[in-house]
């Protein structure tokens, strides 16, 4: 009789739930390959509705427009349905609760990329504040109050440009608000001197946080904007929990 | 066809009732009626006083035109943030509501404002998809929303075949243009204007223009009609070419410096020479 070691027999625990859906990245133990579940393909990417934490419903719509628009299949799907898949998006919302944060934190941990979008420029201060925490306790990331850029610089009648560096160096319009980021991650976008968004390694997956809303863009065709979002699917199943630049 | 005027025309310090009685006088059929705009008409304002207001105007031998707002040009329809977009659709739709109890059917919105801030690509998603919307709450209240042409100060929708595709874009029967014949400046002609949209057209803003872009404070480009560079005997012809015969609604700017009231006058004698083609 072989005997599981303790460790071995919580990796099996944690991935049992999601032996249901077959086929998930980072692979679980040998023992969950016999006998075989039924087949259920990881769906390419998710698309999470966060309800009434989605500040910004815009957004969710702009990221179906513009995963359709680069032929990403996709599936909508409500926090509590949230499933192992290529990438996950969570488009506009704003971490009030400590579900979703928990639920995105778990997803990483077992390997997915999940691409959170905050909403939370443009939700009430005190819903700010929680999400400012749930970032900092869940994921180490330390944000800033959002700044308005046009009302901070008045008279200066000029766009601001985010500037991507990964998974592309790409220029996306800013959308008047924007979140500041830091921690122990790597920089995704600047917008001058301030980091708007970045990846930061979970366990075997990875959270990418976007302090600047790219959805909107994404809904009404910006090229640029899908030219990220293209970009970040093929570099999502790439990444494979490394963490380079 | 019929005359209307607005009721921010009424000049200061004058009461409703002594202002729907100078439009009477001076000939009109009609009061346009500003929501949010005048002290008596407000989003506050109740049904009941609603109901007031309209009891006012056929008192003194008018009906209501159509109901207009400028509340758009602070709260509109394509702003970012989502609460200002659910406040700049609640506006819509008190209009749409106020215009039932008002007993018109049609309403004048300013459907988005294209700002450095907010570029044209994403005023026009946004204003597609909140007309959509509202196009189907004005189905159910049988009342037309009439997006204006505002081509210079509103930065959107500068060409009428532009116009006419974003009317497609939005397909919805009840969503047509309020189209105002001073708000074209250089860019173009109203009478083309009217030509191309014919049917679409839900009412008629009638002002004149002078033929250089956009507004500067008081030396703002509007002008009373026949003072302007509008070419008077092609709208007419226009007007007559698609059949139009709805209201023509005076919606001037406040010009005269002395006896406020004889603009009421002269704008509605205008019209009545407008109406007729004796120009």
């Amino acid at each position: 009789m072989s005997i599981l070691s303790r460790r071995r027999f919580l990796g099996v625990s944690a991935a049992v739930p999601l032996a249901l859906y077959g086929n998930v990245r980072g692979n679980g133990p040998d023992l969950l390959a016999e006998p075989a579940p039924p087949e259920r393909a990881v769906p390419d990417c998710l698309i999470v509705d966060a309800g009434e934490h989605c500040t910004l419903r815009e957004s969710l719509t702009g990221f179906k427009r513009g995963l359709a628009a680069a032929s990403i299949r996709f599936e909508s799907v409500a926090v509590e349905a949230v499933q192992p898949a290529g990438l996950i998006v969570v488009p506009g919302a704003t971490l009030n609760s400590p579900g979703l944060a928990q639920a995105m934190h778990r997803l990483c941990s077992l390997g997915n990329t999940v691409l959170y979008e905050s909403g939370a420029a443009y939700s009430e201060r005190e819903a700010f504040a929680i999400e400012q925490q749930q970032l900092r306790n869940t994921f180490g990331l330390l944000v800033e109050a959002p700044a308005e850029l046009w009302r901070a610089r008045p008279g200066s009648n000029r766009p601001s440009y985010v500037h991507y560096r990964w998974p592309l160096r790409v220029m996306v319009r800013d959308f008047s608000r924007i979140i500041p980021v830091s921690g122990e991650a790597s920089e995704v976008a600047r917008l001058d001197d301030l980091r708007v968004a970045c990846r930061s390694q979970v366990r075997r997956g990875t959270f990418v946080f976007l302090g600047s809303p790219l959805g909107p863009h994404l809904g009404c065709g910006d090229p640029d904007a899908q030219s990220l979002l293209k970009a970040f699917w093929p570099a999502s199943r790439s990444l494979d929990n490394t963490d380079s630049p | 066809m019929k005359k209307s005027i607005g009721d921010n025309m009424i000049p200061q310090g004058w009461s409703f009732e002594q202002g729907l009685e100078l439009i009477k006088k001076s000939g009109y059929d009609g009061v346009e009626l500003w929501l949010g705009d005048v002290p008596w008409f407000q989003m506050n304002t109740t049904d009941a006083q609603v109901q007031e207001l309209l009891s006012k105007v056929g008192s003194a031998g008018l009906v209501v035109s159509n109901v207009s707002t400028g509340l758009h040009w602070d709260t509109p329809l394509s702003a970012r943030d989502p609460k200002v977009r659910a406040q700049a659709a609640r506006i819509v739709e008190r209009q749409l509501e106020t215009a039932q109890l008002l007993k018109t059917d049609a309403i004048l919105v300013v459907a988005g404002l294209v700002t450095e801030e907010v570029p044209y690509n994403e005023v026009y998603q946004r204003c597609v998809e909140a007309m959509q919307s509202l196009g189907e709450t004005a189905a159910k209240a049988k009342v037309k929303i009439g997006c204006e042409n505002c081509n210079s100060e509103q930065r959107f929708l500068m060409s009428p075949r532009e116009f006419q595709t974003f009317l497609k874009d939005v397909d919805r029967p009840y969503v047509g243009i309020h189209l105002d014949v001073g708000n074209i400046h250089d860019t173009g002609f109203a009478e083309q204007w009217i030509e191309i949209h014919g049917p679409n057209i839900t009412r008629i803003h009638l002002k004149d223009v002078k033929k250089h872009r956009g507004r500067c404070g008081e030396q703002s480009v509007y002008t009373n009609l026949f003072l302007g560079d509008n070419n008077w005997p092609a709208i007419h012809a226009a007007l007559q070419k698609v059949g139009y015969d709805g209201w023509l609604v005076a919606e001037m700017e406040d010009r005269y410096h002395y006896a406020k009231d004889q603009q009421f006058y002269d704008t509605a004698v205008a019209i009545d020479r407008l109406v007729a083609g004796r120009l």
